[in-house]
């Protein structure tokens, strides 16, 4: 059976927690950007998530005119930089980005949803999936307004 | 009865007197000429007129401000024409971000503008267009045009502006931001009775709204 995205969100936290505990045994292994295919994977994962979100019923409001290029460039540049990867991502921090853009829960969802639909499609592994969910998990308090 | 005040006391407010209402630059002899400007349909709106004394500057006087709204994620009004020198502010009448930028040779600037926080005013210090638009939404496009006049307006949607001018020969120009090529100027002697009608045809390409997202 297929498990919703967003319940393995919460599981994802969890899992989180144990990556943690395991980082230490784990201290020499590669990075999540690096097991992730590296930038050109990542800035692929972007497109193909903003492409999706951005005419999903459940998503694409808050991408009404605007810059494409641009965000998908800097949410891969953030994602580098949190991933451990050879970037350093300077633009403002996710709350202001997402000020006044009125983001609900059901909308946060539905582009994790298509974040983990994007990720499958890619052959990206199960425990690189959920670090990095587990990674963009905290930011729903920042993105999600309303 | 009044003292009337000795003519040497008199002499710096006479020289102050001349000196506004050369700051002023308006004359009271300013004659109403009514300018048009049209495609081969009809009007055209958002086109800005200027007129610029022949053989000669126009006079100097401090620039009126102008503002730049971005609403609902376009810039309103679409066009401002200003004179060279001028600050315009550019107040986000939004909740969200935006980033306004400009690439032009009369002003290259970027401004990062938040929601409830004023930002630093921008002056225009070269005369030409200015094109701007929003890193963050790249639908927006809006326009600053810098002119090195007092004299200039607007045209209505009808395609008319008029300008109040002294008496006295100027150079009219026209300048909307679809024009398919510059506009040749005109040579005008102004009555300074008024009555002066000033008209251009500006071929415009309309560029096709909303743009494909990319």
């Amino acid at each position: 059976m297929q498990i919703p995205c967003f319940s393995r969100l919460g599981r994802a936290l969890a899992a989180a927690l144990l990556l943690h505990l395991a980082a230490a045994a784990h201290a020499q292994s590669a990075s999540l950007y690096e097991r992730l295919g590296g930038g050109d994977q990542l800035s692929a994962i972007v497109s193909d998530l903003i492409d999706r979100s951005r005419t999903g019923p459940g998503t694409s409001r808050s991408f009404e005119k605007v810059n494409l290029k641009r965000l998908k460039e800097q949410i891969t540049l953030h994602l580098c930089t949190l991933t451990g990867g050879p970037c350093s991502f300077a633009g403002d921090d996710l709350k202001t980005i997402h000020a006044g853009l009125n983001i609900t829960q059901a909308e946060f969802y539905g582009l994790v949803e298509v974040l983990c639909q994007v990720l499958d499609d890619r052959g990206i592994g199960t425990r690189e999936k959920n670090e990095l969910l587990a990674l963009l998990a905290p930011f729903k308090r920042d993105v999600v307004t309303k | 009865m009044m003292r009337r005040l000795p003519s040497k006391a008199m002499r710096p407010i006479r020289a102050m007197a001349a000196t506004m209402s050369i700051a002023i630059g308006l004359p009271v002899h300013a004659a109403t000429v009514t300018v048009s400007v049209g495609t081969a349909s009809g009007g055209l709106g958002q086109a800005i007129i200027y007129a610029i004394p022949t053989g000669g500057t126009a006079p100097r006087q401090a620039p009126r401000a102008a503002i730049v709204d971005q609403i609902n994620k376009e810039f309103v009004p679409f066009v401002v024409p200003v004179q060279t020198g001028a600050s315009v502010t550019f107040p986000n009448r939004d909740n969200i971000r935006h980033h306004v930028y400009s690439f032009s040779p009369a002003k290259v600037f970027d401004l990062k503008l938040y929601s409830g926080v004023a930002a630093k005013p921008v002056i225009f210090d070269k005369p030409g267009p200015v094109a701007l638009g929003c890193n963050i939404h790249d639908w927006m496009v809006g326009y600053v045009y810098v002119v090195d006049t007092p004299w200039f307006a607007k045209t209505d949607q009808a395609g008319a502006a008029t300008l109040e001018l002294p008496g006295g020969e100027y150079e009219f120009w026209a300048w909307h931001p679809w024009q398919n090529a510059e506009t040749a100027p005109q040579r005008v002697r102004i009555d300074a009775a008024g009555g002066s009608k000033v008209a251009f045809r500006v071929d415009i390409t309309t560029p096709k709204q909303p743009r494909a997202p990319q």
